[in-house]
């Protein structure tokens, strides 16, 4: 589906349409559900943020003003993960990458979502946010806080480390 | 020969199709505005996307050890082009591989007047040879020696000099573009050189774009080396591919669950 299609989805869905829901719900269901599990690590809570996430979208569907529907629900996405990390973790930090998991070192040929699951999880959300939502890194750096160029380095870099993993190296 | 060759690949290289889908399969994300957009992993992407599209303010890129790993970019003094410094250093992740330099002509006013200057192939004036010299920041063009005299070949050269001034350099030379390909072409060559240049060209073409498919028309995998064999290790585009292709599946039973969470939202 084009952004602008979702645009006019959206516009519908904010003039009572309900019916436009069921196209917004199956165009981004599983890009959301799978950008949450990539950052939380855990199928129940991805589960409660796709919930949380839509439910949301249906109440309080994003206003005229957001230019890219699809980037706006991809952030709520990523903001109720990192939520849910820092409750999890009990950490204030305004730093996502504080609330990432430990990295350790790993068994070799491990599969690509385990290698995946020990990656820092700003790495995870901006590897998801760009493969799996479809998003220019420039939208992942207004969603994530950064600039364009350190986003695209930690991709890189997160694409570094999954090959290093997966020839069964060590972060 | 040699200079003439060059020039020649200089110019059909400005205009190969397999740079611009290396550069598609180098650049992971490439929007309309280079500057504002273009994020690349290293020096040869930074090339190989620039032969696609530089920016106005870029006079030239090339290698300074014969790799693309190193590489010399012309810019222009301007507020642009010092501003665009800084910026095109953040666009790769090695910074000491780039070295700048102040020139005049932007790259893509010499490739205009390159364009411009076809035209003048199909005359039968002397004209052997126009090519992008990056280093010179200049179009190099070279007329047989023998036709300097000629009354339409001064006017030629009157016109382009007044024309595009130092965007240009020309030169004259007694070489002729000739293919050995079994019989000999000298005395009995054809005074119209232009299927000739089209063979040579085309000759080129072929060798540059066997070079580029095999340089990029394969994804590179690298095999490694483990105590029990070879095994082979996806490239980094390999990974991304599969992470974007091996969604996790989403689960049946969430679709009822969201729809009913929705349905109780209407009524709270």
């Amino acid at each position: 589906m084009q952004t602008t299609d979702l645009t006019e989805h959206f516009s519908k869905l904010r003039n009572g349409d309900k019916s436009a829901f069921t196209e917004i719900y199956h165009e981004l269901k599983r890009p959301v559900y799978t950008i949450a599990l990539r950052i939380v690590q855990s199928k129940e809570t991805a589960e409660d943020i796709t919930q949380d996430v839509f439910v949301r979208l249906y109440t309080a569907p994003p206003d005229t003003s957001v230019r890219n529907p699809r980037a706006w629900c991809f952030q709520m996405t990523r903001n109720l993960a990192i939520d849910v990390l820092r409750k999890q973790h009990g950490i204030q930090s305004a730093d996502p990458q504080d609330a990432c998991a430990p990295i350790g070192d790993i068994e070799l040929r491990m599969d690509l979502e385990k290698a995946i699951s020990l990656l820092p999880c700003e790495e995870r959300e901006i590897l998801s946010l760009h493969l799996n939502g479809g998003l220019h890194f420039k939208e992942i750096a207004k969603i994530v806080g950064l600039t364009m160029p350190s986003v695209y380095r930690r991709y890189q870099k997160s694409l570094k480390s999954l090959r290093t993993m997966m020839n069964g190296g060590s972060l | 020969m040699k200079k003439i060759f060059a020039a020649l690949l200089a110019m059909l290289l400005c205009s190969l199709c397999p740079l611009t889908a290396a550069a598609e399969e180098s650049a992971c994300s490439v929007a309309e505005n280079p500057k504002e957009s273009i994020i690349l992993s290293d020096a040869e992407a930074l090339w190989l996307q620039w032969a696609k599209h530089a920016p106005d303010y870029i006079c030239g890129i090339w290698s300074t050890d014969g790799s693309l790993d190193r590489l010399t970019i012309g810019i222009q003094d301007t507020a642009e082009g010092n501003a665009a410094k800084q910026e095109i250093l953040d666009m790769i992740e090695d910074d000491s591989a780039i070295t700048f330099v102040y020139q005049k002509h932007s790259r893509n006013e010499l490739l205009r007047i390159l364009d411009e200057l076809y035209p003048y192939f199909d005359k039968d004036i002397g004209l052997v040879s126009a090519g992008l010299n990056e280093y010179d920041n200049r179009i190099d063009i070279e007329i047989f020696e023998d036709r300097a005299k000629d009354t339409a070949t001064k006017e030629m050269v009157k016109e382009l000099e007044a024309a595009y001034g130092d965007a240009i350099s020309i030169s004259y030379t007694d070489e002729e573009i000739v293919l050995t390909t079994g019989g000999e072409i000298g005395a009995d060559a054809p005074k119209n050189h232009l299927p000739l240049y089209l063979m040579a060209g085309g000759m080129v073409t072929l060798v540059a774009s066997a070079f580029f498919m095999m340089k990029y028309g394969r994804r590179r995998t690298a095999v490694v080396q483990t105590n029990a064999g070879s095994t082979v290790s996806p490239s980094p585009e390999n990974i991304a591919d599969m992470i974007r292709h091996t969604e996790p599946e989403f689960p049946a039973e969430m679709d009822e669950k969201i729809m009913s969470a929705i349905e109780l939202s209407e009524k709270g």
